[in-house]
């Protein structure tokens, strides 16, 4: 039994390879769901491979679009070989949305060795996790849904204050000791540059970069903004 | 939309020495800050009373009781004794005190004490008031409640930044599901109730108890479908018309029927806007800075953003909104203006936004015509000419120095 189920995983890794997959998502909640149901509006499907803890109908459905892996055991999750066999060949992003803080940490203990990219949910993300994407930022993604969440309550409140649309992103590599006075990106306006030596502070723009560095931006039009901003990284 | 490499040496932030005017602005904007304080602290002793004084009434009662019989004891016990020694000193006073002593405790005198104290007991354990009705007794003392049910994380948050960043205690009070440290430690802040049992969510008694007149709003965040459920439905016998948020992903079925047609229901679709931010994800390493968009504190309208920030260590305005248009923080600001502050410590937040909140900007009409202000609005699209705009510019300093003087 034991050989047909590294096969079945084997199976999993090679078409994961053969498609290219840049994309492994671990879950079967509602979040994985919808965002797998996105990533399939978008024209993605190629490029995702789904490692579902469970059997449902929304995942038989997408079956043949994707290339899902069950691993139903959660013991499975806590060894090195499932990781392993899966090899992570061509990927970028390990995309973790489990609710079980036990098969998160289990994933993560075992992904974050290479290079990885992960991403996760702050609200299903156990404590630990924020202790390591400390100790090793930008490889460790945490969405803040629970922010984004808060907002939308925040909006319903009525109150005289409100929270406006302000993000902050990595200063991009290429420019790292130049400055932005020259740059401009249609919907975004870029405000500060956010530099941490022992504690935060803001800086003019006009100052060069250094490498930790990040920028504060005001997205003028949500959708718009942050396409031109995308177009805007990818080229440097 | 290409960056241009200019080789820029890093120089040294340039420093400016704060004058004497500066630190006078300053101190005028702590002692406004201590100000609004003040009026936010005068309110809630006011309620704390205004909830104690039935209470209070019981308590003179007994203690007027208890007094009486203690000056009635000293009165035969030592009053008497000496009033008989000073009128004929023959007389034998340890007689009488042993004499009264001995009455004092004989059987029908005891039946008598303990009768009385049975009923003391009686009165006092009618004074001390069960969990519920203390939480009911003191939420019901507040106008417009966001009660919030919950103790998820969505409702952490927005509980932590509600009263320990923005202020807003008054607004909301929490019915929990737990008693965590957290939620013991927002006890001392806004009316917390925790159930103990969760059968309780159940039954119609709960919220026929708290009543839930003054709900401007209920916000249901627990992370049971089912337990929200129960109380979406207990809620809408108490209160048809109140509005009730849930989130989206643990929102129970039946309200996304088509037979459910709950105009004061609101969804919060957590599982798009988790969605949109993991799809951004995959191509952008984004983050959420602490920003919070806020009116102007009265002492600060006529002046510049910088001023402010320079002001105020722990809070920088980045930027100044006038109606539609973004103008940077070396701008001076209008009355109408709007900030947006980045924020290092919740504890300055708090301070500059109670200032907004309690002593807010108010504008005196007559005093707006004679410097010919009718609307800042107007004025930004007028964009007219230099006088216009000096014009005002002075208006504005106008306004300012009006709130400077009802402040004084």
């Amino acid at each position: 039994m034991g050989f047909f189920k590294k096969r079945r995983v084997r199976k999993f890794a090679e078409k994961a390879v053969e498609q290219q997959s840049d994309f492994y998502v671990f879950g079967s909640n509602n979040f994985t769901e919808a965002f797998i149901d996105q990533l399939l509006q978008i024209g993605a499907e190629s490029k995702v491979s789904l490692i579902s803890d469970i059997k449902l109908n929304w995942i038989e459905e997408v079956k043949s679009q994707i290339n899902v892996l069950y691993e139903e055991k959660t013991e499975e999750y806590a060894k090195r070989n499932l990781y392993e066999t899966l090899g992570f060949q061509n990927a970028k992003k390990v995309i973790i949305l489990h609710e079980d803080p036990v098969i998160i940490q289990n994933i993560m203990s075992f992904v974050t060795g290479s290079d990885l990219q992960v991403i996760l949910l702050s609200q299903f993300a156990p404590p630990f996790v924020k202790y390591l994407s400390g100790q090793k930022p930008g490889q460790i993604l945490i969405v803040n849904n629970i922010f984004q969440i808060v907002n939308e309550l925040y909006a319903k409140m009525d109150l005289p204050l409100s929270r406006p649309p302000i993000i902050s992103i990595p200063v991009p590599p290429k420019l790292i000791n130049s400055s932005l006075i020259h740059v401009n990106i249609p919907k975004v306006r870029i405000l500060r540059i956010l530099r941490e030596e022992y504690k935060k502070k803001l800086l003019p723009i006009e100052l060069p970069f250094q490498e930790k560095d990040r920028l504060l931006l005001y997205l003028e039009d949500s959708q718009e903004s942050l396409k031109n901003l995308v177009d805007f990284l990818t080229k440097n | 939309m290409t960056a241009t490499q200019t080789d820029v040496k890093s120089t040294p932030l340039p420093t400016k020495k704060r004058s004497l005017l500066d630190n006078l602005r300053q101190l005028k904007f702590n002692l406004t800050a201590v100000r609004a304080d003040l009026k936010y602290i005068r309110r809630v002793v006011y309620r704390e009373i205004k909830y104690f004084i039935p209470m209070t009434d019981l308590f003179i009662l007994l203690s007027i009781v208890l007094g009486l019989i203690i000056l009635v004891l000293l009165f035969f016990l030592i009053f008497v004794p000496l009033l008989m020694v000073i009128l004929d000193s023959s007389t034998d006073v340890s007689a009488y005190q042993s004499w009264m002593i001995d009455s004092l405790t004989s059987p029908e005198v005891i039946r008598w004490a303990a009768a009385i104290i049975g009923i003391v007991t009686i009165l006092i354990r009618m004074m001390i008031k069960s969990p519920i009705n203390k939480y009911r007794g003191k939420v019901n003392a507040r106008k417009d409640v966001t009660y919030i049910f919950g103790s998820s994380k969505p409702a952490e948050q927005f509980l932590f930044e509600m009263v320990h960043r923005y202020g807003y205690e008054e607004r909301v009070s929490l019915i929990a599901d737990s008693d965590l440290l957290w939620i013991r430690k927002l006890k001392t802040q806004i009316d917390v109730y925790v159930v103990e049992d969760m059968k309780e969510f159940e039954k119609p008694n709960l919220y026929e108890i708290i009543g839930f007149k003054n709900a401007t709003r209920v916000m249901i965040l627990t992370e049971s479908i089912e337990l929200n459920q129960n109380i979406l439905t207990n809620i809408r016998q108490v209160r048809p018309d109140v509005e009730i948020i849930l989130l989206s992903q643990y929102a129970p079925n039946f309200v996304f029927s088509d037979l459910v047609n709950d105009e004061n229901l609101s969804l919060i679709e957590d599982l798009d806007v988790t969605v949109q931010g993991l799809v951004l994800s995959l191509s952008l390493d984004f983050d959420f800075p602490q920003t919070a968009e806020i009116d102007i504190p009265r002492t600060y309208i006529g002046k510049t953003g910088d001023t402010m920030s320079s002001d105020i260590p722990k809070l920088e305005v980045i930027l100044i909104r006038r109606g539609d248009e973004l103008l940077p923080s070396h701008e001076s600001m209008r009355p109408d203006d709007r900030i947006i502050v980045y924020y290092y410590s919740n504890f300055d937040m708090k301070r500059t936004n109670r200032v907004v909140t309690e002593l807010p900007y108010k504008k005196k009409k007559k005093k707006v015509k004679k410097s010919k202000v009718v609307d800042t609005h107007e004025i930004i699209n007028l964009e007219g000419s230099d006088e216009d705009k000096s014009q005002s510019e002075e208006s504005s300093l106008n306004q300012a120095n009006t709130v400077e003087k009802e402040d004084l």
